[in-house]
């Protein structure tokens, strides 16, 4: 019995110094503001469910490349998921836009990731017969298909359609298709500024 | 001096269609056809010698063109569209500085039943030379990759004075529709950076934004266009 008593009693001696300490100091925190800057200071907005990843996807709108970001779900497991899903949320076209300069009707048939750093992407038939813009859009077509993979994609250094399997001189009739795009929409080919600035301003 | 038009599109590839409120189907093909006709009467009225890429409603693919145009040597080049807006786009060439170093090219699209990636070959622009198969004959994909390197840079001397016909248009254009915006643009356009010679892409306004069914409409913009010809021809 006696034994018990000083046991509980050596226990319980710590344990009430240290709420004591512990209650001191979340008060002299709570009193400096230290809580406030332990606490997250807003709702994180990159916040993201386990099951759901985002992707940076450029789309054409307007003489523009636009950067709008997608969440897909689930979560993205590897480069070829990765793949499929920015080719699929690209063909899919920008959110709420109702004349989007991407074909309609256009699907993923196949990708293969090539040795030489390539990936392949071959797309339905409707990839190219239902465009019809003129040369800019057509020139953006290709360079917010290309970004968006090269952004979205780790290991690869180019890409390549095919169209129904097979390799095509253009899609539209101004700009070649016939290799990788990395070098067909290089990235110094910047449209000047005023005339962004005049082909956004005159759409009607 | 021979003058290159090159009416964008025709056969299968229609470029831009446009279905009017009337039940008109316009296809940028035609029009680009209709426009450059009328350019060219008017050159020749000019006295200047044309030369149409086609005449007729058919098919002709960029490296076609680039054929068929290089050929006749022309002191001039101007390609004829139409735009997806209300103005007037004129574009030139866009060329890196240097000659971009070439870059292995893929033989034959990948085999679906590879699984784990394609195969590419290592040719490289270097060795055009080399470029046959086993018959001697070039596959498609060995032909497609002699013409780019073919004509990818032809352009590069010429750009200043395709920039200073740009302005020539652009002037003569906007004199002629005060209404309208003229955009100038430089993008890398391929049937652009295969001539040896100044060369301009123009769009005219959109279908929806035009009405090319009325006379009136082609002859203006052929009259504006082949003045700005004959004005930096004489320059
Ligand atoms: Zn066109």
């Amino acid at each position: 019995m006696k034994k018990r008593r000083s046991r509980s009693r050596t226990v319980f001696l710590p344990v009430l110094l240290f709420i004591l300490a512990g209650g001191l100091a979340a008060g002299y925190l709570y009193l400096s503001g230290g809580y406030r800057i332990a606490r997250p200071a807003a709702p994180e907005p990159q916040a993201q469910p386990e099951d759901s990843s985002y992707l940076k996807m450029y789309y054409p709108m307007g003489g523009f490349l636009q950067t709008e970001q997608r969440s897909v779900s689930p979560a993205i497991e590897d480069r070829r998921d990765a793949a499929r899903d920015a080719i699929n949320q690209y063909l899919a076209g920008p959110e709420g836009m109702t004349d989007p300069a991407i074909p309609s009707g256009a699907k993923l048939r196949r990708l293969y990731f090539g040795t030489n750093g390539v990936l392949y992407v071959d797309l339905s038939q409707e990839f190219k017969s239902n465009f019809h813009g003129d040369a800019l859009t057509e020139y953006l077509l290709l360079k917010g298909f290309y970004e968006s993979l090269i952004s979205n994609v780790q290991g690869i250094t180019d890409v390549m359609v095919l169209i129904d399997g097979r390799q095509i001189e253009s899609i539209g009739g101004h700009i070649l298709a016939n290799r990788p795009l990395g070098e067909l929409v290089p990235p110094n080919a910047a449209v000047s500024n005023a005339a962004i600035a005049n082909t956004a301003g005159n759409g009607q | 001096m021979v003058v290159a038009i090159d009416p964008g599109h025709g056969g299968y590839d229609e470029g831009i269609v446009y279905n009017s409120p009337d039940g008109n189907r316009i296809s940028e093909k035609n029009v680009d056809l209709a426009l450059a006709l009328a350019m060219a009467a008017d050159l020749r009225a000019g006295g200047a010698k044309v030369f149409l890429l086609r005449q007729a409603d058919r098919y002709l693919g960029i490296y076609q063109r680039t054929r068929i145009a290089s050929a006749r040597r022309p002191a001039l080049f101007l390609s004829v569209h139409l735009s997806s807006t209300a103005a007037f786009h004129i574009y030139v060439s866009l060329m890196p500085q240097a000659p971009v170093p070439p870059t292995p090219v893929p033989q034959a699209p990948p085999a679906p039943a590879a699984g784990t990636g394609a195969a590419a070959t290592n040719t490289t622009a270097g060795q055009t030379g080399s470029l046959s198969g086993s018959s001697g004959q070039p596959t498609p994909q060995q032909q497609a990759l002699r013409n780019y390197y073919q004509y990818r840079f032809r352009q590069r001397p010429y750009l200043p004075q395709s920039r200073d016909f740009a302005s020539a248009l652009e002037q003569s254009v906007t004199q002629a529709f005060p209404g309208k915006n003229v955009s100038y643009m430089e993008i890398p356009l391929p049937i652009l950076d295969a001539m040896a010679c100044p060369a301009v892409l123009l769009e005219c306004p959109g279908p929806q934004f035009m009405d090319y069914t009325d006379p009136a409409t082609v002859s203006g913009i052929a009259r504006a266009v082949a003045g700005a010809i004959m004005t930096y021809g004489k320059e």
